[in-house]
């Protein structure tokens, strides 16, 4: 079976078939609200905004350039409209500075996170997240979980490649830092 | 480098890649295809007025009208025109006919050349202007 992309689709909705959107609906879904899940922290207004995500983008749609991809220029929207919607400018993300990051080896993280079961690891990952910065979280997920490149991170938060580059070393230090608090605690 | 680092870490890559991603309500779909497919169509959308009067082109347009009613009439002043001598002797006697009913509207009505001509300098300029420093044109999308 043909999978179709995103231009497919795309163009059947702009030539009148309104129902092949659901197909982009559903393919990006998840990714859209787990963007603005993670900057609002609050599983009712991500639903609210995701919605209004989609319906910016169905309304824009005839405004997309195909330079980028499209899930690129969607997650933009979902990202910004987070961000307005929590009245959080991008100038006020908070900063991790390096002082605050204590030494420790990323490899001993390593070998600790090893010895311990899938479950637990995937716990431990999932609180370290939980304490970074909303931004924070979705940078580095996006980068490790969704595989997007730092030039698609920089189209998405509009940072520049070598911000979002700096960022990521930061968020990396800083999470490994989390880790291994919370498996020392364990 | 240290700093590239992140680029090659596999242990965060295999944790995350074994997270999943948070799934929004069963209707989240069904909601927005609801939307969009009762939401009113609009047709078309008219260009405000406002962004008429930001286009360059009415400001063109009444210096022309304003320079052809001036060049074809005997206001006053309006012998300091640039060329109305030349565009008198030369062209008005070809379209003498067309022009002629401009004359007897305003003629001898000296109060009303000085506003044309202030008309005419200031369409002039803010047609420059806008031909000048036009920003890249703004795109009027239709909803569907």
């Amino acid at each position: 079976m043909k999978v179709r992309d995103d231009n497919d689709y795309i163009g059947r909705v702009l030539s009148g078939d309104v129902s092949a959107y659901a197909s982009l609906v559903a393919k990006h879904k998840n990714l859209v609200f787990s963007i603005v899940l993670k900057i609002v922290n609050n599983r009712e207004d991500a639903e609210e905004i995701s919605q209004d995500v989609f319906l910016k983008a169905y309304q824009s749609l005839s405004t997309f350039e195909r330079k980028s991809k499209f899930s690129t220029w969607l997650y933009r929207i979902a990202y910004n409209a987070a961000i307005s919607k929590t009245r959080k400018k991008k100038v006020e993300m908070v900063a991790i500075e390096e002082t605050v990051i204590t030494n420790y080896s990323t490899d001993e993280v390593g070998r600790n996170m090893h010895e311990l079961e899938e479950n637990d690891r995937q716990l431990i990952l999932e609180n370290a997240l939980q304490r970074l910065p909303e931004e924070d979280n979705l940078l580095i997920t996006l980068f490790y979980k969704n595989e997007n490149s730092i030039e698609d991170i920089s189209d998405i938060t509009g940072l520049s490649v070598s911000n979002v580059k700096v960022r990521l070393h930061r968020i990396r230090k800083k999470l490994y830092e989390e880790m291994n608090g919370l498996i020392k605690r364990n | 480098m240290e700093k590239e680092d992140f680029l090659s870490d596999d242990l965060l890559k295999n944790l995350f890649r074994n997270q999943s991603w948070e799934s929004p309500g069963d209707d989240f779909t069904g909601n927005i295809m609801e939307q969009i497919l009762t939401a009113p169509e609009v047709a078309s959308v008219k260009k405000p007025f406002y962004l008429i009067l930001r286009s360059s082109w009415p400001y063109v347009l009444l210096f022309l009208v304003t320079l052809l009613f001036l060049m074809t009439s005997d206001l006053p002043f309006t012998d300091y025109i640039p060329g109305k001598g030349y565009f008198t002797k030369n062209f008005l006697p070809n379209f003498g006919s067309l022009f002629s009913g401009f004359k007897p509207l305003v003629s001898n009505a000296k109060i009303i050349s000085i506003p044309l001509m202030i008309i005419l300098a200031g369409s002039l300029l803010v047609g420059f202007d806008h031909f000048l420093f036009r920003k890249p044109g703004v795109r009027h999308q239709t909803t569907h």
